[in-house]
């Protein structure tokens, strides 16, 4: 494995025993009852399990990249992970990278040398990305993007909330402010750097989201410390509010949903014509 | 060696289409077809050019089974892409010829 590759498993084990940590915490403060035990332990297995299922989605070569020299292999997983971090849809990350894979192949085979073939493996996947729509229009992707992190982060959340006491109303479950503040970071700020395509390769990037969430505490910490007096400090770091307080605003919530994903798909669609109609590109039937 | 330009990035978009219309064509034949042809290009500057055309319905695309592992895409000049390409040869010869007369203008004979 190299740098890249041993920096990803690192990471991803990080983030795994800060959750086993976060949990066994809660367990020893107040023994879970009810829904909420099968909950942890769904929690606790995602957790254990997320290390392998890295390694086998990021790390391990499947069959015919293995076919690769370590300089071809390392510019190949610079281009998949770019392009993966793009707003394309799914079938055509996958087309790309396939062509990608084949193209380095044959330019192995053909004896050239990967320098040769790929100098800026960065730039040449934001070369084929700027075939998909300019890039400012791509960026404004983010913002229907983010919005729908929001809404999953927020019924998600309150739901969470909710199975520690069933008792309540749904309705009834408020969150904290600084808790929903940290989603709107997630949202607008991580995942768009971590979907940057400049920056995927750089070793410290994997480290990001860990660090933002310790960044985060630290400087609401920080904050207390410095203005334990301050009304919007308070408000920020101890409010909490009904996001979803009635079924009605949970029509509202759940009806973002559909729309987010349409405006999401609209900033695409003008990109590449008939590519929501037809699914896959590849194998149109054409008469000469 | 003609030099990668973005002048020859846009000259290639045509060039790409004109090797095309002959036969089906794999990304990395069009590398060693443009550079038998004196075009010192390489993957990087080729693909994302095919990535375009077939996106703007100019280049049909087909998967092969390929000996090296992967299917291959094939690509192939719709009707869509061989009128471009019309188009693109009839500018070309009126620009080369435009081009061609200022440069072979000496002193003392420009209008």
């Amino acid at each position: 494995m190299n740098t890249r590759q041993w920096a990803i498993l690192a990471n991803a084990a990080v983030l795994a025993v800060l959750v086993l940590a976060g949990l066994a915490a809660v367990l020893l403060a107040q023994p879970p009852e009810g829904p909420l035990v099968a909950l942890y332990a769904v929690l606790a297995g995602v957790s254990v399990l997320s290390v392998p299922v890295v390694y086998l989605l990021k790390i391990r070569p499947r069959r015919s990249e293995a076919l690769l020299r370590d300089d071809f292999a390392r510019r190949f997983a610079l281009i998949r992970d770019s392009i993966a971090a793009s707003n394309l849809a799914a079938g055509t990350k996958r087309e790309i990278a396939g062509d990608c894979l084949e193209l380095l192949l044959s330019a192995q085979q053909g004896g050239r040398s990967a320098e040769d073939a790929i100098p800026d493996p960065v730039a040449f996947a934001e070369d084929i990305l700027d075939a998909y729509g300019r890039r400012s229009l791509r960026a404004w992707q983010a913002v229907p993007r983010g919005l729908l992190y929001l809404v999953f982060f927020v019924l998600g959340t309150q739901t969470l909330l909710w199975l520690e006491d069933t008792q309540q109303s749904w309705f009834a479950v408020p969150i904290d402010l600084g808790m929903f503040l940290f989603f709107v970071l997630i949202a607008f700020v991580l995942v768009p750097i971590l979907r940057l395509p400049r920056l995927q390769g750089r070793i410290w990037l994997y480290s990001l989201p860990v660090l933002t969430g310790l960044l985060f505490i630290g400087f609401a910490e920080l904050m207390r410390w410095l203005a334990p007096d301050s009304g919007f400090v308070r408000l920020v770091l101890d409010g909490a509010a009904g996001f979803v307080p009635t079924p009605g605003a949970l029509m509202a919530w759940l009806g973002a949903i559909p729309l987010l994903l349409l405006v999401r798909w609209a900033f695409l669609r003008p990109a590449v014509p008939g590519l929501w109609n037809r699914g896959s590109r590849t194998d149109r039937k054409e008469t000469r | 060696m003609v030099t990668d330009t973005q002048l020859i990035k846009g000259l290639l978009e045509g060039c790409i289409l004109g090797l095309a219309r002959h036969d089906d064509v794999y990304g990395y034949r069009m590398v060693e077809m443009l550079g038998a042809r004196g075009f010192d290009v390489n993957e990087a500057t080729v693909y994302p050019i095919l990535v375009r055309l077939e996106n703007r319905g100019f280049l049909s695309a087909e998967m092969r089974p390929s000996a090296i592992g992967p299917a291959r895409k094939y690509y192939r000049l719709t009707s869509q892409g061989r009128v471009y390409l019309e188009e693109f040869m009839a500018l070309w010869l009126r620009t080369r010829d435009v081009v061609d007369r200022i440069l072979a203008e000496r002193e003392g004979e420009v209008t």
